[in-house]
């Protein structure tokens, strides 16, 4: 079960802060969150930064381990 | 996460000794434990550039002038409006449509005389951000847009300068202090490598920001800076904060370097470049101001001139925004509900569609959209509610 902690505008179109999702690998992860929440979880993904234990990932055959933690950061600048 | 020992200070102490007037004005840092009479020398032999006198920058010059951080260079190229007053609480009411970096060395001057500022009236950019930046000890990111925070970044990893870097929207915000030549050191390549794209990144004109956050925000920049200069705690180097006003929690994440270079590529293909016709805001009034045929809205009889069909105009701001006024008759549907439509059906009137928002991007996307579902005769109101104030209806509240 991989645990996604989301973040601001995340959080808000997910419904949740964290949640666990088995997934084998990062494409299949990402598919199953916007199957779960919807088209504007998926929208968030597609502009968001998502690391994997700290690290940028975008390659979606990224095997993921049982206690893997992916953290879904949307972009914001304002100052 | 293990805990990162304390950098060595980043800047050496200044001479002479405190004067009986620096201890005292100064005697609260001189009581913390870690600070002293040593450390209060480093920060007035310190200089540091703050990049935008804003929302973060207020805070940000108001803690470090006051701590006596010796020199202070403010860098931004904006004007005091009213619509700062808010929340960038150094800006005077007066000092509407003066130059912010003015209006902030202004308030430094008068907040602490040991402190000296220089002010650079200029937008910081790839091409300028070495120079500016060049023999400062430490920067503070507190910029509005991501193009100007990758050239600080850039600049900062260049010069090896440590960065305080932060953002807010709404009721959130990011932080991290960027420490190059560290082990495992991260930029602000690390966190966002991929440049979003413009109309991804929600502004606080479009979006609102609370005003109380960027204080809070600021402040904790302040704090990592006043650690970096004196060398003591623990940075937040190799992680970010992430704090939530809305539940008043604050989380922290690692950051990594990027292993390898990030290739775009797959979003790139979801860019579509939808061609999409404009109408100027005088266009949008004639055709929403009824015919003496009495042409009712989307309701033309099927012969009549297909031209002088009233469209929808439909309004992708976001409530709050739509209340400070709109377009008459405007259809109110913020950009993310439009964009999560996945049909046609039932959503807007038969008939034409044309969208705005405040300046443009949030209704090109949407109307692009739109298009992709296979909507006909869509445009764009060119310029948003801003253009419509400036042409058509002054007496809306620009924002």
């Amino acid at each position: 079960m991989a645990t996604v902690r989301y973040f601001a505008a995340a959080a808000e179109a997910a419904g949740t802060e964290t949640e666990q999702v088995p997934a084998e690998d990062l494409g299949r992860l990402l598919d199953q969150l916007a199957e779960l929440h919807g088209a504007e979880l998926a929208r968030v993904l597609s502009c968001s930064s998502v690391l994997h234990e700290g690290r940028y990932v975008s390659d979606r055959s990224l095997p993921l381990a049982q206690d893997a933690v992916l953290d879904v950061l949307p972009p914001f600048a304002g100052g | 996460m293990t805990p990162v020992p304390p950098l060595p200070p980043l800047v050496e102490p200044g001479e002479p000794a405190l004067t009986p007037e620096q201890v005292s004005r100064y005697s609260r840092h001189l009581l913390v434990p870690g600070m002293g009479m040593v450390a209060q020398r480093r920060l007035l032999a310190a200089r540091v550039a703050v990049v935008g006198a804003g929302g973060l920058g207020s805070p940000v010059l108001a803690y470090l002038a006051a701590a006596g951080v010796g020199h202070l260079t403010i860098i931004d190229d904006d004007a005091v409006d009213a619509t700062n007053l808010q929340r960038q609480v150094i800006h005077r009411a007066d000092a509407v449509g003066v130059p912010k970096g003015e209006s902030a060395a202004a308030f430094v001057r008068g907040l602490n005389p040991d402190v000296t500022v220089s002010v650079r009236h200029t937008r910081i950019d790839a091409g300028n951000a070495r120079s500016l930046l060049r023999g400062h000890d430490v920067v503070l990111d507190g910029a509005d847009n991501f193009p100007t925070r990758y050239a600080v970044s850039d600049a900062c990893v260049a010069l090896g300068t440590p960065l305080v870097w932060a953002a807010v929207l709404r009721f959130d915000a990011q932080l991290s202090t960027f420490v190059p030549g560290v082990a495992d050191a991260v930029s602000l390549r690390d966190l966002f490598p991929v440049a979003p794209r413009p109309e991804d990144v929600p502004s606080c004109s479009e979006a609102g920001v609370l005003g109380a956050l960027v204080g809070q925000v600021g402040s904790i920049m302040a704090s990592e800076v006043v650690k970096l200069i004196c060398g003591f705690g623990e940075p937040l180097v190799g992680r970010v904060l992430l704090v939530d006003a809305l539940t008043q929690r604050s989380r922290e994440i690692p950051l990594r370097p990027v292993g390898a270079v990030v290739e775009p590529v797959e979003r790139e293909q979801v860019r579509e470049v939808v061609p999409l016709p404009e109408v100027s805001p005088q266009e949008v009034h004639d055709l929403l101001t009824p015919s003496p045929a009495g042409v009712a809205q989307g309701a033309a009889p099927a012969d009549h001139d297909p031209d002088a069909l009233a469209p929808t105009v439909l309004d992708v701001r976001e409530p709050a925004e739509h209340e400070l006024g709109t377009v008459p008759g405007a259809l109110l549907v913020p950009v993310g509900e439009v964009l999560s439509w996945e049909d046609l059906d039932h959503h807007l009137p038969d008939g034409p569609v044309v969208v705005y928002c405040k300046a443009g991007p949030r209704a090109q996307r949407a109307a692009a959209h739109l298009v992709r579902l296979g909507r006909q005769d869509v445009s764009v109101m060119t310029g948003g509610i801003l253009a419509w104030i400036e042409q058509v209806d002054p007496s809306l509240p620009s924002y």
